[in-house]
């Protein structure tokens, strides 16, 4: 594939294998290595604990590798290839990764190296370690533990931790609110039939999208995806997921205490859907928290010196803002007037145009910087795709040059406060 | 000032110079990248405690002081200048050095102007020291609900007695109120020069262009004649300081880790890069995914993903450190002292040393579709006055008879030390 002269035009080339998998390439040779990502998709609100608990068991060993060290030293002898998976959420969606990161086979010296670390993963997903037909109970009852400590740990991180309560609290009764690895007690109540029909449905039916980015060929990608896609039929890709539209009113609250040094402040905005649109929101998010010439920054941190850290962050699957701040405890109350006082100065006085100019420009970088990124590109495109967004980079670029400061000022005058978490430290 | 090629043992297009005043600058140049990232490093971290130069102390927590600081001065923010070029910029202190960086799209050019300019150009009042004195207490404070952090600190006070590993790079809220504008000063002439300092472009920006930005900026300063800093070794004995450090943090379970302080230092670059690649490797056969003892423990439900291996190395302290969640850290420090027991009493299984030229070719290669990546990477390898990649180098010359005698001389009872952070509700 011959270089573009525009470098932003989509790089991207969409086939379609027998199975319904669909298949993104950006075939290109200037990356090192190649970057395969297989996604899975499926509801987040049913199943979504025992397959957590999968991709966890999937990619620690095979059937012919049936042991950690074996599997790991063949990952090793194929040029320290790395096997992941991950699980996160999209919205109502649980979204399950498998994913290689190889060497470009021209650096192994003739060596197939992309062939084989495919392969591997294909093993992976459909020939683990199996005893009469069922998962072998020795790994189930250790990764069991293990996702049930992972849950549990996820607490330990306390900014992260204030995000997911506050998601939580905000979320209530929908699938927004659950963490895609399920909670302690779906983990612990997972057994041996519940996980390997998740496997089955997850490996073999769910739909699916791949994406390969670095030197692969056409015939090569789509053999690749009829490799990790297995004999049968997918399901179909689910329409994309539109953002909730809120209808509670009244503000929660809700504290927590621990002991801690320093107090986490969590404010949750409700972002009417349709101003999530276009790239008004995202300006306005950038504007208003997203770094060190946003609103938030200049006055929390440089002007109060109440935190070493404040801003925003815009979560469009989930029609929310949150704003994040480490501060004392005894300064929690003055950081939540602030952030409401700055919200209100820009919906009064507006936001003077060279000011949305470096949230611009912020924003263009980020856009044109994903052009280097292998995994940035292809998640970029994944979540537009299931947002039903433009997946054209140089598209939302345009979108980006056409936000105007009235624009930011009418998504700042339509959010509403819908939550605030405290997770409350010793005084100071 | 004239780039050439840089050897290296991947046969990457690197470039380097020396400008005139002695700061050295190294090219990456990707014509088919889009964005250009830039890394302007000084040989000061946080361990540099006393200056060769002066022999008056330093602070506790300065390094990382002056790397605030450097962001502000008599035009005010100058994150706010990088926006306004569509760029990012931040900065990084660590124990042996201070890295400024900055990532453009559309105006490289300028910004590397300005990256050379504002951190060779600082501005310090005593009323802008007091307000960063506040910002930097809150980030010392979100490091101490930290576990990762405590327990790594935790392990650092009990492995070393004196040297200023020991300490928080951030410092302490008391020491750092005892900073002003004067020592930030004295201080930064010690360390800012050029023959201190290295330079690295990576991505779309070509050599030229650089050069021809480097040099009008390095023209109008002074050719510096201070020697690099040395940095000095401290007087500390060989064997750990004190046992064990345990700390109770609302945490979900414990969190367990082993040090082992290494007592050979210095011996030059080459030499600390052999025995960081020996020890690196030790371990790893030891204790990484494809051994035998790391899938026992896993199986035992000792460990689980969280375990890691790691070692690092700089001219005046080193270290091992071996650890992760678990339930039974009693349990868990008995099976690793006993896998070291027994690779003492009956040798390394040295068997995946044919696996280990594979592992490290590949993440060497992979680490090049990094910009950040290969800029960090250079600035150390600078520093340390080593071509780039040259683990590749000397990964041929490690023997089985090599790493037993690297484990011998490394793993001693009286240089290991334990930190386990609790759940503060057990």
């Amino acid at each position: 594939m011959s270089s573009s002269p525009n470098r932003f035009a989509d790089p991207f080339d969409v086939l379609q294998t027998p199975s319904g998998v669909q298949v993104h390439l950006h075939q290109t040779r200037k990356y090192k290595a190649v970057h395969v990502g297989w996604y899975l998709e499926r509801p987040l609100d049913e199943g979504r604990s025992a397959r957590a608990l999968t991709a966890d068991l999937l990619t620690r060993a095979t059937a012919g590798q049936p042991g950690m060290a074996a599997f790991a030293a063949r990952c090793e002898d194929l040029y320290a290839t790395d096997v992941v998976s991950s699980v996160s959420g999209f919205g109502p969606a649980q979204v399950v990764r498998f994913g290689i990161e190889t060497v470009a086979d021209r650096y192994a010296g003739g060596r197939p190296l992309f062939d084989e670390a495919t392969s591997l993963l294909a093993e992976c997903l459909h020939d683990p370690p199996l005893i009469d037909g069922r998962l072998r109970p020795d790994h189930l009852a250790q990764e069991q533990a293990n996702l049930v400590h992972a849950v549990e740990a996820l607490a330990d991180d306390k900014p992260g931790h204030a995000f997911r309560r506050l998601m939580e609290t905000m979320h209530a009764g929908a699938p927004h609110a659950l963490h895609p690895w399920g909670t302690v007690e779906d983990a612990r109540g997972l057994d041996e039939a519940s996980v390997r029909a998740a496997w089955s449905d997850l490996v073999g039916r769910a739909p699916a999208r791949l994406f390969i980015v670095g030197d692969v060929d056409e015939a090569v990608a789509l053999r690749t995806a009829e490799k990790l896609a297995g004999p049968g039929p997918r399901d179909a890709l689910p329409a994309s997921h539109r953002p909730p539209t809120h209808t509670r009113q009244g503000l929660q609250e809700v504290i927590e205490r621990e002991q801690l040094n320093q107090s986490r402040l969590a404010m949750g905005f409700q972002v009417p859907a349709e101003l999530l649109e276009g790239q008004a929101s995202n300006m306005f998010a950038l504007v208003f928290g997203g770094g060190s010439h946003s609103r938030l920054f200049k006055r929390i941190r440089e002007a109060e010196g109440l935190a070493y850290g404040c801003g925003a962050a815009l979560l469009k699957d989930s029609a929310a803002l949150v704003v994040q701040a480490g501060v004392d405890a005894g300064n929690v109350g003055r950081a939540r007037e602030l952030v409401l006082e700055e919200l209100d100065r820009l919906v009064q006085d507006g936001v003077a145009e060279d000011e949305l100019e470096l949230s611009r420009r912020d924003l263009l970088r980020r856009l044109e910087s994903l052009s280097d990124s292998p995994r940035g590109q292809s998640y970029f495109r994944l979540t537009a795709l299931m947002s039903g967004r433009t997946h054209a980079v140089e598209e939302v670029m345009g979108q980006v040059r056409a936000v105007t400061p009235a624009d930011v000022v009418r998504v700042a005058g339509a959010l509403a406060l819908d939550s605030v978490f405290v997770l409350e430290g010793q005084a100071a | 000032m004239k780039l050439e090629p840089v050897a290296n043992a991947l046969d990457e297009p690197i470039l380097a110079a020396t400008a005139p005043s002695g700061l050295r600058v190294f090219v990456h140049s990707r014509p088919d990248w889009t964005h250009t990232f830039a890394a302007f490093g000084t040989n000061f971290g946080s361990v540099d405690r006393v200056s060769g130069a002066d022999g008056r102390p330093v602070p506790e927590g300065l390094a990382h002081f002056l790397e605030h600081k450097l962001f502000e001065d008599q035009h005010g923010d100058v994150s706010d200048r990088f926006a306004e070029l569509g760029a990012s910029t931040n900065a990084m202190t660590g124990f042996c050095g201070t890295t400024y960086i900055m990532s453009a799209v559309a105006e490289a050019g300028p910004c590397l102007d300005l990256l050379l300019g504002f951190v060779q150009d600082p501005w310090f009042t005593d009323e802008l020291v007091a307000k960063e004195q506040g910002i930097i207490a809150q980030e010392i404070r979100m490091y101490d609900d930290d576990p990762d952090w405590r327990i790594f600190f935790g392990l650092m006070e009990c492995l070393y007695q004196r040297h200023p590993v020991r300490d928080n790079i951030a410092g302490t809220v008391e020491s750092i109120a005892e900073i002003d504008a004067a020592t930030l000063r004295r201080c930064y002439d010690l360390f800012y020069h050029p023959r201190n300092m290295c330079l690295v472009v990576s991505g779309a920006m070509s050599g030229d262009a650089v050069v021809e930005r480097v040099m009008r900026d390095q023209s109008q300063r002074p050719v510096d004649t201070r020697p690099a800093h040395e940095r000095v070794v401290a007087d500390e004995p060989p064997g750990r300081f004190r046992e064990h450090f345990e700390e109770r943090l609302p945490v979900a379970r414990p969190r367990w880790m082993l040090g082992i302080k290494e007592t050979i230092v210095g011996g030059g670059s080459r030499e600390l890069l052999r025995r960081e690649l020996a020890t690196r490797v030790l371990l790893d056969l030891l204790f990484g995914r494809s051994s035998p003892a790391f899938e026992a423990l896993y199986d035992d439900g000792i460990v689980d993903e969280t375990f890691g291996v790691s070692y690092s190395a700089e001219e005046t302290f080193g270290f091992s450190t071996l650890g992760g969640d678990t339930d039974v850290p009693e349990r868990l420090e008995e099976r690793v002292r006993a896998v070291f027991a027994g690779a003492v009493r009956d040798g390394v299984d040295a068997g995946a040393l044919g696996r280990i030229r594979n592992k490290v070719l590949g993440g060497l290669l992979r680490g090049l579709d990094s910009s950040e990546n290969v800029a960090h990477g250079l600035i150390t390898d600078c520093f340390r006055g080593l071509p780039p990649f040259a683990a590749l180098e000397l990964i041929d010359e490690l023997t089985p008879e090599g790493l037993q005698a690297r484990l011998t001389e490394h793993v001693r009872d009286d240089a290991m030390a334990t930190a386990t952070v609790m759940p503060a509700t057990a």
